[in-house]
């Protein structure tokens, strides 16, 4: 059974990644913030209370306080407008990734989460991601040992397609966590297409 | 309003026996032995800093744990604020108000890991402020950030070599597929090396 590994079990590491990124880059506010997966919205309920911020919750799942629309296809848009994305799924961030490039408005902070799913010991990598890299193969199925160092590869590569759009990342941090969930902040900025 | 609101700037406090002190009963927030040890050691160490709110009754509107603590260190008095300008629907508010409003608050980690590294240093008992160890190992030990190494992938060349032309139908799909990407070159050298002359 598929055990994705992104959840609020590391609040701590989450809240401490993005209170690094709005100290650095959005204090003291007033700010914007877009939450593609907003789930309980537990993360930014708290961050709400310390910081002057705007805040959209979006979520597939309808609930309460939030907009229930595939935040995808919000991303995929023109004209959205924000200081802060935070991508934290469960499970695969590219797709969000990749629609909000063509329309991201710089500069930006972005936040993702990247899950890995792994079923008796072995990781299937993300399709999304297998793509991005130029790995067009349905089916890549690797020992974990392998699938972390490749793993390794492919994040990097799926992070480094903004260049593609000319949108330069002069930061890029790692919260490391108990898990295999990977938290990273990154800053967009202006830069040349290549 | 003005009126409601000049009675209570005018607070006084007076010291009651605990046992003329009526619990809430419908109190909603609940406490649990752990945390009351708590607050009667923070009595113990900082004394009754903070008097608890009673009605023209004598009932409790606030400070449920602290009367609780108090008992546990034989205490028989408390310091009480009469609030007596207060409607029922306004008393029953207030009981929930006092819990709620602290809790919608949140700490600022970093300060807070100064604050409790400061008490440390000077020997203090941090916990005495309601910090159990293990959460203070935490916050004094914050997780560290750490460069994710970016490197662009180069534009790769897939050399395929050595594929008989009869195999290479075969797998003409999947090159195609690879070559769609824009970061990828594919140079196939399709070799009919297996034929005899």
């Amino acid at each position: 059974m598929p055990t994705k590994k992104t959840d609020n079990g590391n609040l701590r590491e989450k809240l401490f990644l993005r209170r690094h990124f709005i100290e650095k880059y959005h204090r003291p506010g007033p700010f914007a913030v877009i939450d593609a997966c907003a789930g309980s919205g537990v993360i930014w309920q708290t961050l709400r209370r310390q910081y002057d911020c705007s805040y959209w919750p979006l979520d597939v799942k309808p609930a309460r306080g939030r907009l229930a629309v595939d935040s995808v296809r919000v991303l995929a848009q023109a004209g959205w407008k924000a200081d802060i994305v935070d991508i934290d799924t469960y499970g695969s961030p590219w797709k969000h990734w990749l629609a909000m490039l063509p329309n991201a408005p710089l500069p930006l902070t972005v936040f993702v989460t990247i899950g890995s799913v792994k079923i008796n010991g072995v990781a299937f990598t993300d399709l999304t991601q297998q793509k991005l890299a130029g790995l067009s193969f349905k089916t890549l199925r690797l020992p974990a040992a392998l699938a972390g160092k490749l793993g390794d590869f492919l994040v990097s590569s799926c992070l480094t397609s903004s260049y593609d759009y000319g949108i330069i990342i002069t930061e890029a941090l790692e919260c490391p966590a108990p898990g295999n969930a990977r938290y990273i902040g990154l800053r967009l900025e202006q830069g040349k297409r290549t | 309003m003005a009126k409601r609101a000049d009675k209570a700037k005018q607070l006084e406090i007076i010291y009651l026996p605990i046992g003329d002190l009526l619990p809430y009963v419908n109190n909603s927030r609940v406490h649990t032995p752990a945390q009351i040890a708590q607050i009667a050691r923070s009595m113990r160490e900082f004394g009754w800093t903070n008097p608890v709110l009673i009605d023209e009754a004598k009932n409790l509107i606030a400070g449920h744990a602290r009367i609780l603590a108090a008992q546990t260190i034989g205490l028989d008095r408390a310091p009480c604020i009469q609030l007596s300008h207060l409607s029922e629907p306004q008393k029953k508010a207030l009981v929930l108000a006092d819990n709620k409003l602290a809790e919608n608050a949140c700490w600022n980690p970093q300060l807070l890991a100064v604050e409790l590294k400061a008490l440390g240093d000077s020997g203090f008992d941090a916990t005495l402020a309601g910090f159990e160890s293990s959460e203070i190992g935490l916050l004094l030990q914050p997780p560290q950030l750490k460069p994710v190494a970016l490197t662009r992938p180069p534009k790769m060349s897939w050399v395929l070599i050595g594929i008989p032309t009869v195999e290479f139908g075969g797998i003409q799909s999947l090159v195609d597929k690879i070559a769609a990407h824009p970061n990828v070159l594919i140079e196939t050298v399709v070799t009919d090396a297996h034929k005899k002359n």
